[in-house]
Protein backbone atom coordinates (compact mmCIF):
# COMPACT_ATOMS: atom_id res chain seq x y z
CA UNK A 1 0.00 0.00 0.00
CA UNK A 2 2.85 2.64 1.02
CA UNK A 3 4.21 1.81 -2.45
CA UNK A 4 0.84 2.70 -4.24
CA UNK A 5 0.93 5.95 -2.15
CA UNK A 6 4.42 7.08 -2.66
CA UNK A 7 3.96 7.07 -6.53
CA UNK A 8 0.27 8.86 -6.30
CA UNK A 9 1.45 11.60 -4.20
CA UNK A 10 4.96 11.80 -6.27
CA UNK A 11 2.72 12.13 -9.54
CA UNK A 12 -0.06 14.45 -8.05
CA UNK A 13 2.64 16.39 -5.92
CA UNK A 14 1.76 19.44 -8.00
CA UNK A 15 -1.43 20.22 -5.37
CA UNK A 16 0.22 19.90 -2.58
CA UNK A 17 2.67 22.40 -3.73
CA UNK A 18 0.46 25.28 -4.71
CA UNK A 19 -1.81 24.88 -1.74
CA UNK A 20 1.81 24.65 0.91
CA UNK A 21 2.59 28.15 -1.62
CA UNK A 22 -1.03 29.92 -1.49
CA UNK A 23 -1.38 29.39 2.37
CA UNK A 24 2.16 29.76 4.04
CA UNK A 25 4.24 32.70 3.21
CA UNK A 26 7.79 31.86 4.28
CA UNK A 27 9.52 28.81 2.32
CA UNK A 28 10.01 26.80 5.67
CA UNK A 29 6.47 27.06 6.49
CA UNK A 30 5.51 26.25 2.90
CA UNK A 31 7.77 22.86 3.44
CA UNK A 32 6.27 22.50 7.13
CA UNK A 33 2.71 22.50 5.51
CA UNK A 34 4.28 20.13 2.36
CA UNK A 35 5.38 17.92 4.96
CA UNK A 36 2.32 17.61 7.01
CA UNK A 37 -0.18 17.07 3.98
CA UNK A 38 2.05 14.33 2.78
CA UNK A 39 1.95 13.03 6.39
CA UNK A 40 -2.24 13.70 6.43
CA UNK A 41 -2.49 12.29 2.89
CA UNK A 42 -1.23 9.04 4.19
CA UNK A 43 -3.10 8.81 7.34
CA UNK A 44 -6.29 9.06 5.13
CA UNK A 45 -5.14 6.60 2.55
CA UNK A 46 -6.69 3.46 3.93
CA UNK A 47 -10.21 5.17 3.69
CA UNK A 48 -9.89 6.42 0.16
CA UNK A 49 -12.62 4.76 -1.97
CA UNK A 50 -11.71 5.53 -5.29
CA UNK A 51 -15.14 7.01 -5.61
CA UNK A 52 -13.93 10.85 -6.49
CA UNK A 53 -10.96 11.10 -8.65
CA UNK A 54 -7.35 11.06 -6.54
CA UNK A 55 -6.65 15.02 -7.10
CA UNK A 56 -10.09 15.48 -5.93
CA UNK A 57 -9.47 13.46 -2.76
CA UNK A 58 -6.17 14.96 -2.68
CA UNK A 59 -7.41 18.58 -2.83
CA UNK A 60 -9.85 17.90 0.24
CA UNK A 61 -7.43 16.46 2.59
CA UNK A 62 -4.80 19.17 1.37
CA UNK A 63 -7.18 21.94 2.19
CA UNK A 64 -8.61 20.88 4.91
CA UNK A 65 -4.63 20.30 6.52
CA UNK A 66 -3.70 23.73 5.58
CA UNK A 67 -7.15 25.16 7.03
CA UNK A 68 -7.22 23.35 10.37
CA UNK A 69 -3.85 23.84 11.36
CA UNK A 70 -4.75 27.33 13.84
CA UNK A 71 -1.97 29.96 13.80
CA UNK A 72 -1.88 33.31 16.11
CA UNK A 73 -2.64 36.15 13.50
CA UNK A 74 0.35 37.53 13.37
CA UNK A 75 1.13 41.60 13.00
CA UNK A 76 -0.37 42.95 9.47
CA UNK A 77 2.70 42.94 7.35
CA UNK A 78 2.06 44.90 4.10
CA UNK A 79 4.02 43.09 0.98
CA UNK A 80 5.16 45.11 -1.79
CA UNK A 81 3.33 43.77 -5.42
CA UNK A 82 6.77 44.44 -6.62
CA UNK A 83 9.50 41.86 -6.74
CA UNK A 84 13.44 43.01 -5.74
CA UNK A 85 14.76 44.82 -9.02
CA UNK A 86 18.08 42.97 -8.68
CA UNK A 87 16.41 39.57 -8.68
CA UNK A 88 17.71 39.26 -11.99
CA UNK A 89 17.89 35.64 -11.73
CA UNK A 90 13.97 35.05 -11.32
CA UNK A 91 12.63 34.25 -14.50
CA UNK A 92 9.73 36.01 -15.89
CA UNK A 93 7.59 32.25 -15.54
CA UNK A 94 8.60 32.10 -11.99
CA UNK A 95 8.11 35.76 -11.32
CA UNK A 96 4.62 35.55 -12.89
CA UNK A 97 4.18 32.86 -10.47
CA UNK A 98 5.22 34.72 -7.42
CA UNK A 99 3.04 37.44 -8.61
CA UNK A 100 -0.52 35.33 -8.19
CA UNK A 101 0.40 33.52 -5.27
CA UNK A 102 0.82 37.40 -3.79
CA UNK A 103 -2.15 38.23 -4.80
CA UNK A 104 -3.95 34.67 -3.92
CA UNK A 105 -2.58 35.00 -0.35
CA UNK A 106 -4.58 37.98 0.27
CA UNK A 107 -7.69 36.15 0.00
CA UNK A 108 -8.73 34.50 3.23
CA UNK A 109 -8.79 30.92 4.06
CA UNK A 110 -12.35 30.29 2.56
CA UNK A 111 -11.73 31.98 0.00
CA UNK A 112 -8.83 30.36 -1.13
CA UNK A 113 -9.87 27.15 -0.81
CA UNK A 114 -12.78 27.85 -3.43
CA UNK A 115 -10.43 29.49 -6.28
CA UNK A 116 -8.06 26.85 -5.64
CA UNK A 117 -10.54 24.73 -6.94
CA UNK A 118 -11.73 27.37 -9.67
CA UNK A 119 -8.39 27.37 -10.50
CA UNK A 120 -7.88 24.16 -11.06
CA UNK A 121 -11.30 24.03 -13.76
CA UNK A 122 -13.22 21.99 -11.08
CA UNK A 123 -17.10 22.08 -11.82
CA UNK A 124 -19.33 24.16 -9.49
CA UNK A 125 -20.68 20.80 -8.70
CA UNK A 126 -17.57 18.95 -7.57
CA UNK A 127 -16.30 22.30 -5.76
CA UNK A 128 -19.45 22.17 -3.99
CA UNK A 129 -18.61 18.16 -3.28
CA UNK A 130 -15.05 19.30 -1.76
CA UNK A 131 -16.35 22.27 0.65
CA UNK A 132 -19.79 21.23 1.32
CA UNK A 133 -21.80 24.57 -0.13
CA UNK A 134 -24.54 24.43 -2.36
CA UNK A 135 -23.35 24.81 -6.28
CA UNK A 136 -25.60 28.13 -6.50
CA UNK A 137 -23.44 29.40 -3.65
CA UNK A 138 -20.26 28.62 -5.31
CA UNK A 139 -21.66 30.58 -7.60
CA UNK A 140 -21.90 33.44 -5.68
CA UNK A 141 -18.63 33.25 -3.60
CA UNK A 142 -17.16 32.84 -7.02
CA UNK A 143 -18.08 35.68 -8.78
CA UNK A 144 -17.15 37.70 -5.12
CA UNK A 145 -13.99 36.39 -5.09
CA UNK A 146 -13.26 37.02 -9.09
CA UNK A 147 -13.77 40.67 -8.14
CA UNK A 148 -11.63 40.81 -4.97
CA UNK A 149 -9.37 39.18 -6.95
CA UNK A 150 -9.45 41.62 -9.69
CA UNK A 151 -8.89 45.11 -7.71
CA UNK A 152 -6.07 42.98 -5.99
CA UNK A 153 -4.37 42.81 -9.33
CA UNK A 154 -5.59 46.00 -10.74
CA UNK A 155 -3.51 47.66 -7.63
CA UNK A 156 -0.67 46.65 -8.95
CA UNK B 1 -2.72 39.75 -15.03
CA UNK B 2 -6.64 38.96 -15.76
CA UNK B 3 -8.49 35.53 -14.34
CA UNK B 4 -7.52 33.11 -17.10
CA UNK B 5 -4.15 34.15 -17.05
CA UNK B 6 -4.57 33.38 -13.12
CA UNK B 7 -5.91 30.00 -14.24
CA UNK B 8 -3.42 29.28 -16.74
CA UNK B 9 -1.02 30.03 -14.15
CA UNK B 10 -1.74 28.18 -11.54
CA UNK B 11 -2.86 24.65 -13.94
CA UNK B 12 1.07 25.61 -14.68
CA UNK B 13 2.54 26.33 -11.15
CA UNK B 14 4.80 23.73 -10.29
CA UNK B 15 7.65 23.17 -7.46
CA UNK B 16 10.23 21.62 -6.10
CA UNK B 17 10.01 17.81 -6.86
CA UNK B 18 10.23 15.00 -4.40
CA UNK B 19 11.23 12.23 -5.30
CA UNK B 20 9.38 8.54 -3.50
CA UNK B 21 12.26 8.44 -1.06
CA UNK B 22 12.26 12.06 0.52
CA UNK B 23 8.28 11.66 0.48
CA UNK B 24 8.51 8.38 2.38
CA UNK B 25 10.32 10.45 5.02
CA UNK B 26 7.23 12.62 5.75
CA UNK B 27 5.25 9.99 6.30
CA UNK B 28 7.45 8.86 9.68
CA UNK B 29 6.11 10.83 12.73
CA UNK B 30 9.71 11.18 13.71
CA UNK B 31 10.58 13.51 10.94
CA UNK B 32 7.18 15.40 10.84
CA UNK B 33 7.50 19.28 12.00
CA UNK B 34 5.48 19.44 15.25
CA UNK B 35 4.52 16.28 16.16
CA UNK B 36 8.14 14.67 17.15
CA UNK B 37 8.69 18.39 19.04
CA UNK B 38 5.64 17.54 21.02
CA UNK B 39 5.80 14.07 21.32
CA UNK B 40 9.63 14.58 22.82
CA UNK B 41 7.76 17.48 25.12
CA UNK B 42 4.76 15.04 26.25
CA UNK B 43 7.65 12.12 27.35
CA UNK B 44 9.84 14.29 29.23
CA UNK B 45 6.72 15.82 31.09
CA UNK B 46 5.68 12.39 31.77
CA UNK B 47 8.99 11.25 33.66
CA UNK B 48 9.17 14.54 35.23
CA UNK B 49 5.86 13.88 36.74
CA UNK B 50 6.76 9.98 37.45
CA UNK B 51 9.67 11.55 39.01
CA UNK B 52 8.16 13.61 41.12
CA UNK B 53 5.22 11.53 42.33
CA UNK B 54 8.15 8.69 43.31
CA UNK B 55 9.84 11.44 45.71
CA UNK B 56 7.19 14.17 46.32
CA UNK B 57 5.66 11.39 49.18
CA UNK B 58 9.44 11.88 50.88
CA UNK B 59 10.75 15.04 49.91
CA UNK B 60 7.31 17.06 50.54
CA UNK B 61 6.15 15.10 53.64
CA UNK B 62 3.45 13.12 51.89
CA UNK B 63 3.00 10.63 54.60
CA UNK B 64 2.02 13.63 56.82
CA UNK B 65 -0.99 14.51 54.64
CA UNK B 66 -4.03 12.45 54.90
CA UNK B 67 -4.70 9.79 52.28
CA UNK B 68 -7.20 11.87 50.11
CA UNK B 69 -5.04 14.87 49.47
CA UNK B 70 -2.27 12.38 48.05
CA UNK B 71 -5.04 10.77 45.69
CA UNK B 72 -6.23 13.91 44.93
CA UNK B 73 -2.63 15.06 43.69
CA UNK B 74 -1.34 11.95 41.87
CA UNK B 75 -5.43 11.72 40.13
CA UNK B 76 -5.04 15.63 38.73
CA UNK B 77 -1.46 14.58 37.48
CA UNK B 78 -2.77 11.65 35.17
CA UNK B 79 -5.41 13.77 34.59
CA UNK B 80 -2.97 16.49 33.02
CA UNK B 81 -1.21 13.94 31.51
CA UNK B 82 -3.96 12.79 30.16
CA UNK B 83 -5.02 16.23 28.50
CA UNK B 84 -1.82 16.84 27.11
CA UNK B 85 -2.38 13.03 25.56
CA UNK B 86 -5.66 13.95 23.64
CA UNK B 87 -4.03 17.56 22.45
CA UNK B 88 -1.03 15.07 20.78
CA UNK B 89 -3.95 12.58 19.26
CA UNK B 90 -5.70 15.69 18.05
CA UNK B 91 -2.92 17.31 16.13
CA UNK B 92 -2.01 14.19 15.05
CA UNK B 93 -5.22 12.79 13.73
CA UNK B 94 -7.38 16.02 12.53
CA UNK B 95 -10.77 15.77 11.23
CA UNK B 96 -11.41 14.82 8.22
CA UNK B 97 -14.88 14.65 7.27
CA UNK B 98 -16.80 14.11 3.82
CA UNK B 99 -16.17 18.09 2.94
CA UNK B 100 -14.42 20.90 4.73
CA UNK B 101 -17.52 22.55 5.74
CA UNK B 102 -18.62 19.62 8.21
CA UNK B 103 -14.96 18.67 9.01
CA UNK B 104 -14.55 22.26 10.59
CA UNK B 105 -18.34 21.84 11.91
CA UNK B 106 -16.99 18.45 13.66
CA UNK B 107 -13.36 20.52 14.79
CA UNK B 108 -15.51 22.88 16.53
CA UNK B 109 -17.26 20.69 18.50
CA UNK B 110 -13.96 18.82 19.74
CA UNK B 111 -11.87 21.88 20.59
CA UNK B 112 -15.28 22.66 22.91
CA UNK B 113 -14.84 19.33 24.50
CA UNK B 114 -11.11 19.51 24.84
CA UNK B 115 -11.22 22.73 26.19
CA UNK B 116 -13.38 22.01 28.50
CA UNK B 117 -11.44 19.44 29.49
CA UNK B 118 -8.21 20.70 29.94
CA UNK B 119 -10.13 23.66 31.83
CA UNK B 120 -11.44 21.49 34.16
CA UNK B 121 -7.90 19.80 34.11
CA UNK B 122 -6.36 23.18 34.84
CA UNK B 123 -8.47 23.89 37.99
CA UNK B 124 -8.52 20.31 39.43
CA UNK B 125 -4.67 20.11 39.70
CA UNK B 126 -3.84 23.66 40.77
CA UNK B 127 -6.46 22.95 43.24
CA UNK B 128 -5.04 19.61 44.14
CA UNK B 129 -1.49 21.10 44.39
CA UNK B 130 -2.25 23.92 46.48
CA UNK B 131 -4.36 21.84 49.04
CA UNK B 132 -1.55 19.39 48.95
CA UNK B 133 0.64 21.95 49.89
CA UNK B 134 -1.26 23.81 52.31
CA UNK B 135 -3.15 20.44 54.02
CA UNK B 136 -1.63 19.91 57.74
CA UNK B 137 0.35 22.77 58.13
CA UNK B 138 0.58 26.07 60.08
CA UNK B 139 -0.12 29.27 58.38
CA UNK B 140 1.97 32.42 59.17
CA UNK B 141 1.65 35.86 57.87
CA UNK B 142 4.25 35.11 55.62
CA UNK B 143 2.54 31.81 54.45
CA UNK B 144 -0.30 33.28 53.49
CA UNK B 145 1.46 35.87 51.31
CA UNK B 146 2.94 33.18 49.02
CA UNK B 147 -0.51 31.35 49.02
CA UNK B 148 -1.56 34.46 47.89
CA UNK B 149 1.01 34.92 45.31
CA UNK B 150 0.16 31.26 44.26
CA UNK B 151 -3.19 31.59 43.58
CA UNK B 152 -3.46 34.62 41.59
CA UNK B 153 -0.35 33.02 39.53
CA UNK B 154 -2.72 29.86 39.11
CA UNK B 155 -5.67 32.66 37.95
CA UNK B 156 -3.72 34.22 35.32
CA UNK B 157 -2.42 30.98 33.72
CA UNK B 158 -6.08 30.02 33.87
CA UNK B 159 -7.63 33.21 32.32
CA UNK B 160 -4.68 33.25 29.80
CA UNK B 161 -5.38 29.61 28.41
CA UNK B 162 -9.17 30.72 28.65
CA UNK B 163 -8.64 32.93 26.36
CA UNK B 164 -6.87 31.13 23.64
CA UNK B 165 -9.12 28.02 23.54
CA UNK B 166 -12.09 31.16 23.20
CA UNK B 167 -9.72 32.39 20.34
CA UNK B 168 -8.87 29.36 18.70
CA UNK B 169 -12.77 28.04 18.82
CA UNK B 170 -13.98 31.52 17.27
CA UNK B 171 -11.56 30.95 14.74
CA UNK B 172 -12.75 27.83 13.57
CA UNK B 173 -16.31 29.18 13.99
CA UNK B 174 -15.73 31.76 11.97
CA UNK B 175 -14.57 29.63 9.25
CA UNK B 176 -17.06 27.26 9.57
CA UNK B 177 -19.82 30.15 8.66
CA UNK B 178 -17.45 31.87 5.47
CA UNK B 179 -18.20 28.11 4.07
Amino acid sequence: MEKIFLQTIKEHQNIIHKISRMYRNTKEDQQDLFQEIVFQLWRAFPGFRQESKVSTWMYRIALNTAIAVYRKPKADIRLSNDLPEHADFITEASEQEELMYRALRQLNDSEKALISLYLEDYSYQEIAEVTGISENYVGVRLNRIKEKLKSILNQK
Amino acid sequence: MNIDDLKSGWQNAGGQTHNEKELEMMIKIQNHPSLKKIRLKLIIEAILLTILLFVYYDGFDGAEKPFYVNALLVASAVMYVTNNLLGFFLIKNPIHAANIKLALARQVATLKKISAFSMLSSVIYGASLLLFLTSEIVFTQRKYIILAGLIVGFVLLFYYSMINWQRKIAHFKTLEGEF
